[in-house]
């Protein structure tokens, strides 16, 4: 007689699945609230916020380094097939984008440092409406990555994976704003280029996020939505 | 070679024709052995054997259920599944090695190279030439090593001289990847082998009739990592020149050997496709669960 479980018949294996599961999110839930208090210490210009975020980075990478631990051993002791070895492969991938995710949280917290170390903060005085917009997309995009990875949610993760066309607007629409900015005010050059190098960072934020919620496609469908590119032509019209 | 590579005192003849042993069968072959091999099956890519809504039946019990299956020329095709799902049972029609068990019924159709191998009129002893097999237990003849891979192709008159029956000999020794392990001691017995070894003569002794397709029921299952890897070295090798059906219960065997994966469960072929498919994104829930130890 077969039955049908959704269970391992070794159970040790759910169980372990189930704890790097947890591991990955607990890593995830880390990474967006250095992402909050990034952007809440470049809208406050807290430098003593910036220097905490700095600070928090070794530990998101020992998160890491402990969850590669882990699906090396389920790899090198189950040699998971099928779903499982999708779920194997797209967490060791999503745990390398959460990494990512933080240390481009710390970017901007280093640029933070770097603006207002003097204590006189930027020079230009730059408006950060845009950077706070473009912050407040990333912080939405990664949270829905993370849940989507909680839930195993397939249709909102593709959704997510569209929603980041709108992150990428935000950021032309913001560096436009800066080079108007920059061509008719007196400006700091260096602090002009923090401020570019903090949207590309949060940018390249969304783009982890992106991959994040592709990977959990993949993991459920066995299909790998990456480098799709439907509206390319649509965004950019060969001919009038 | 043309040293006696037997050392046998007395072997020196010249002319070794087919010895007539009693075979199963006393019919002439109906086919013409040489002719067959230079078909152009294997050059069009076309499948080398087909299976067709295959039945098997064990008196009352249905064994296999209607199952449809190609083996392509060059490929190895990994059967798996749990204990009891008829891909042992499916393996043995192939060659018609069931045909000794009473009761045992098959219906639909298999073919080889388009021919019928149920037909009335199919001789099973060249068929055997053609399909050859390696069984899960090795089971080298009590005689010497040199026998062991010299008694098929005296068999069947494939070598003429002393000289052509060395080469095979060597030939097939070196093909199965145990020259240069043996070739001092051919007079030796073969089950004085390791298991490996002994398993590696069976290979060769399938491979020196030079038969299209070789079917593996569970070859490396009762050896040591070191013999299953050089077993495993080999059936890459042969896949370059024959077609390969393997029955194995160890999924990393079968998507470590196969290029193609069939997946039975209560006789029926739930999913065919490429190893690599059915490892990594099976179609079907039930091949999933199998696959991921989710179901037994």
């Amino acid at each position: 007689m077969t039955n049908t479980f959704d269970r391992h018949t070794i159970h040790r294996f759910d169980e372990e699945l189930q704890a790097i599961h947890f591991q990955v999110l607990e890593m995830g839930e880390l990474v967006v609230n250095q992402l909050c208090l990034a952007m809440e210490s470049v809208k406050n210009k807290d430098l003593t916020l910036a220097h905490r975020i700095i600070d928090s980075e070794r530990t998101v990478n020992e998160m890491e380094v402990a969850a590669d631990t882990v699906v090396c051993a389920i790899l090198a002791k189950r040699c998971p097939k099928g779903r499982d070895l999708r779920t194997v492969l797209a967490t060791s991938k999503i745990v390398n984008n959460l990494e990512r995710i933080g240390d481009e949280a710390v970017k901007l917290a280093n640029f933070v440092a770097y603006m207002h170390l003097d204590g006189h903060g930027d020079a230009n005085n730059f408006p950060l409406d845009d950077i706070c917009r473009l912050g407040g997309v990333s912080i939405g995009i990664v949270r829905s990555a993370v849940g989507v990875f909680e839930r195993l949610d397939g249709e909102q993760a593709r959704r997510v994976v569209e929603f980041h066309r709108t992150l990428d607007q935000q950021f032309q629409h913001g560096l436009h704003h800066l080079m108007d900015f920059l061509q008719a005010e007196k400006t700091n050059v260096s602090n002009a280029v923090s401020q570019v190098m903090m949207m590309k960072a949060l940018e390249r934020i969304g783009d982890h996020a992106q991959r994040i919620a592709e990977l959990v496609v993949f993991q459920l469908e066995g299909e790998e939505p990456r480098h799709h590119t439907p509206n390319m032509a649509q965004d950019f019209p060969l001919e009038e | 070679m043309s040293a006696d590579i037997t050392g046998i005192p007395g072997n020196q003849q010249t002319n070794l024709s087919a010895i007539d042993l009693n075979l199963p069968s006393k019919r002439p072959f109906n086919f013409d052995l040489a002719r067959s091999r230079e078909n152009d099956f294997a050059a069009i890519g076309l499948p080398r054997m087909k299976c067709s809504k295959v039945s098997v039946y064990y008196g009352e019990k249905l064994a296999v259920d209607a199952a449809s299956l190609n083996i392509m020329p060059n490929e190895v095709l990994a059967l798996i599944g749990p204990s009891g799902c008829g891909k042992s049972t499916l393996l043995r029609c192939l060659n018609r090695m069931n045909d000794t068990i009473p009761g045992c019924r098959v219906s639909g159709t298999i073919t080889l190279d388009d021919q019928d191998i149920y037909a009335s009129d199919m001789d099973v002893v060249p068929l055997r030439v053609r399909v050859g097999m390696v069984f899960q237990k090795p089971n080298p003849f009590p005689k010497s090593i040199y026998d062991n891979i010299a008694m098929a192709p005296r068999l069947h008159g494939l070598a003429n001289t002393k000289t052509e029956m060395d080469g095979i000999v060597e030939n097939s020794l070196r093909r199965a990847g145990l020259w240069h392990e043996v070739k001092d001691n051919l007079k030796q017995s073969g089950t004085s082998l390791s298991g490996g070894q002994q398993q590696r003569l069976c290979i060769a002794r399938t491979i020196a009739v030079n038969p299209e397709v070789i079917l593996m029921d569970e070859p490396c299952s009762a050896l040591d990592p070191i013999a299953t890897a050089k077993i495993e070295q080999l059936i890459d090798e042969l896949r370059r020149q024959y077609s390969i059906v393997i029955v194995t219960h160890s999924m990393q065997q079968a998507a470590r050997v196969s290029q193609r994966t069939a997946f039975f469960h209560l006789g029926k072929v739930i999913e065919t496709g490429d190893t690599e498919q059915i490892f990594v994104r099976p179609r079907e829930e039930l091949t999933e669960r199998y696959i991921t130890g989710t179901f037994g």
